[in-house]
């Protein structure tokens, strides 16, 4: 039985904040899609907080990891908010049509 | 592990929250995915090899990961190991860390706001309920008596 330490959580993150990276770099038109990477690549960041936190033995990394959390959810909560209005207006959602900062 | 707070809170944010939010968002915006899923195969081979090549270098670097001998002293809130985590969690957050889940707090509750005040729209037309007019009527406003004459009708 192999034993789970530090590397294989560091593995984990690191492909999901590969994941979030390919998905923003191969979908060019879908904001949603991309909102969903950004969500990624903060899960990734807090796998890796909550690893080293675990492995130094000190509090500090999970608790910043619950910061972290509030903020992705806050910006998720925004970032949809915005869209929605976005595709009110406009009627899609392509970034490459996203080009006017007036409303 | 020994961070079983941060797993179950985390499970439900994502769970809960932020993939229903997703969800409803896609169920909201009538889109055809299919025109957006267009040039998916000219950036697939590119953003592939980036991809690969940035796991790699991260496992490679996550592999090559040793603590420095100076980490033990440099800890801020120190597990003390016969306490459980959710008890460890809560002895500093809401001490040491106080300012900072007020602003967390803080930061959701604008971020409430804000998306409120984004989606929310008035629509012209819709007959709505004036709160303010209804209490402050009045029996005289309400009520007319007419003295109406035997006979004739009003």
């Amino acid at each position: 039985m192999m034993e789970i330490g530090l590397v294989h959580y560091l593995a984990v993150a690191a492909i999901i904040f590969s994941t979030g990276v390919f998905g923003i770099f191969v979908n060019r038109k879908n904001v949603i899609v991309i909102l969903m990477s950004v969500e990624l690549i903060l899960l990734a960041v807090n796998i890796n907080f909550v690893a080293f936190s675990t492995h130094l033995h000190d509090l500090g990394g999970q608790i910043f990891a619950l910061f972290v959390l509030t903020v992705a959810a806050a910006e998720a909560a925004v970032g949809l908010a915005i869209l929605v209005v976005y595709f009110r207006n406009r009627g899609n959602i392509a970034v490459s049509d996203i080009n006017l900062m007036k409303g | 592990m020994g961070a079983e707070f941060l797993a179950m809170i985390l499970i439900m944010v994502y769970v809960g929250a932020v993939a229903v939010l997703f969800l409803f968002v896609v169920m909201m915006l009538d889109i055809d995915f299919v025109e957006l899923r267009q040039g998916f195969a000219d950036y697939l081979p590119l953003g592939g090899l980036l991809a690969f090549i940035l796991t790699v270098e991260l496992i490679v670097l996550g592999a090559s990961w040793h603590v420095s001998a100076k980490a033990e002293g440099l800890r801020q809130a120190p597990i003390s190991g016969d306490t459980d985590n959710l008890r460890a969690i809560s002895e500093v957050l809401y001490t040491d860390y106080a300012f900072f889940i007020e602003a967390a707090g803080l930061v959701l509750l604008v971020a409430m706001i804000g998306a409120i005040v984004l989606t929310n729209f008035h629509k012209k037309g819709i007959k709505r309920q004036n709160i303010s007019a209804q209490v402050a009527r009045k029996a005289e406003d309400g009520v007319e008596l007419v003295d109406v004459k035997p006979g004739q009708g009003l």
